[in-house]
């Protein structure tokens, strides 16, 4: 799949994504789709290698529908970001989203998730497993 | 009784007098839902005497809720469709009562279709029953799924009885709302009072782990019983990195060591 090659700078601003040291923040949209969420795994991805981001807190509180599809990309962001070095802590899906999720038996055990950013930061610098 | 004293209780058409002792509504209709028959039950019923609900349609006497309606079964066994008991209302003095009816064809001689006749039963009891069934049902299930929080970011639920599909995802949802609002970092799910765990019940535990764990929490499973344990690993159920402890203390211990807490004995 060819996405257009991300304008980083402008990107970053545009999804609201922060840098702190190795560690990159992003918030996803709360209507996100395959495409934003697309967008947001280039600009990831690009982030990762060119900074060698080591951590990736993604805050996904505000999803309040995701489709299985969209969760198969962001899933992949993580398994992506992992190859290349970056691990990745998803901050707490909302508790509809959760139950969907199982009941569409999407694969949930390799990622990692967080019930707060506060907890996400705190596992990002501990480098501890979530358990 | 002597057999010549019910002989003579009962004389003229045997049949019909019992029809007309049965204690159930009896009707009969023909083709064009013109009554032809209607025993004394049916009579008292409809609180109507036999001359006038003779030769009037049949959905001018009951006016139930089928009635002129593609519902009527009495029309469909006219037309040829098979026996069948269902339920229906009908609307008696302003009151509706619920009823349950069974219509077959009435053929003559030749096995020709010339009507239809249907008996009813009042089910006014049995509704009621179940009605008070049903309410029962929804007091205990809105009082068994009691979330509590037991320490600071550690949830319980203890789950007693049976886990079928409605309980396990009124389960998922109570927990998963409760565990936002508190944003709790725990959830001990004690099935101490669980009857039985098959491979259904087990599967319902692990998606609620499941979806626990997307929420950034940590799900532990207590209570579990040599039962227990010897039928999940009969029946070659993984629970895969859910915790799983024999009792509560264990879990909660599990609970502190995971948020690094301590116990400690004053001196």
């Amino acid at each position: 799949m060819r996405l257009p090659e991300s304008n980083n700078q402008e990107n970053l601003n545009a999804l609201g994504i922060y840098e702190m040291g190795n560690c990159l923040i992003i918030p996803a949209p709360q209507d996100i789709n395959p495409n934003s969420a697309l967008i947001i795994q280039q600009t990831i991805l690009s982030e990762v290698e060119r900074k060698s981001i080591k951590k990736i807190l993604y805050d996904v509180s505000v999803i309040s529908v995701l489709d299985s599809k969209t969760y198969g990309i962001l899933w992949g962001t993580a398994q992506m970001a992992a190859m290349m070095g970056a691990r990745t802590v998803f901050i707490s899906f909302q508790p509809g989203v959760a139950s969907a999720l199982v009941d569409l038996d999407s694969d949930i055990d390799s990622i990692q998730t967080a019930s707060t950013l506060e907890e996400g930061l705190e596992i990002i610098k501990m480098g501890s497993v979530n358990e | 009784m002597a057999k010549n004293e019910i002989q003579a209780a009962i004389s003229g058409d045997l049949s019909l007098k019992i029809l007309n002792q049965l204690p159930t509504p009896v009707m009969a209709v023909d083709k064009e839902l013109n009554i032809i028959f209607m025993n004394k039950a049916g009579c008292i019923f409809t609180d109507k005497k036999w001359n006038e609900i003779k030769g009037r349609k049949c959905y001018d006497v009951f006016g139930s809720e089928h009635c002129n309606t593609e519902n009527c079964r009495m029309k469909r066994v006219i037309k040829g469709a098979q026996p069948k008991t269902i339920r229906n209302s009908v609307l008696m003095n302003g009151k509706s009562i619920p009823i349950e009816y069974t219509a077959d064809a009435l053929r003559d001689n030749s096995g020709e279709v010339i009507g239809g006749l249907e008996y009813i039963i009042d089910i006014t009891e049995t509704v009621k029953q179940e009605q008070k069934l049903k309410e029962q049902s929804r007091t205990i299930l809105e009082i068994s799924t009691p979330v509590i929080k037991l320490w600071d970011r550690i949830l319980i639920l203890p789950i007693v009885g049976v886990v079928d599909s409605y309980r396990a995802q009124q389960m998922m949802d109570t927990m998963l709302n409760k565990l936002k609002q508190t944003s709790s970092k725990i959830i001990i799910l004690d099935i101490q009072g669980v009857a039985a765990v098959d491979t259904a019940v087990a599967n319902h535990l692990i998606k609620i782990a499941k979806a626990t764990r997307l929420m950034g929490c940590t799900c532990i499973i207590s209570g579990i019983s040599p039962a227990v344990a010897q039928s999940l690993v009969q029946l070659g159920i993984e629970l895969g990195n859910i915790l799983t402890n024999s009792d509560l203390q264990e879990a909660l211990a599990d609970a502190f060591r995971i948020l690094n807490y301590k116990v400690l004995k004053q001196d």
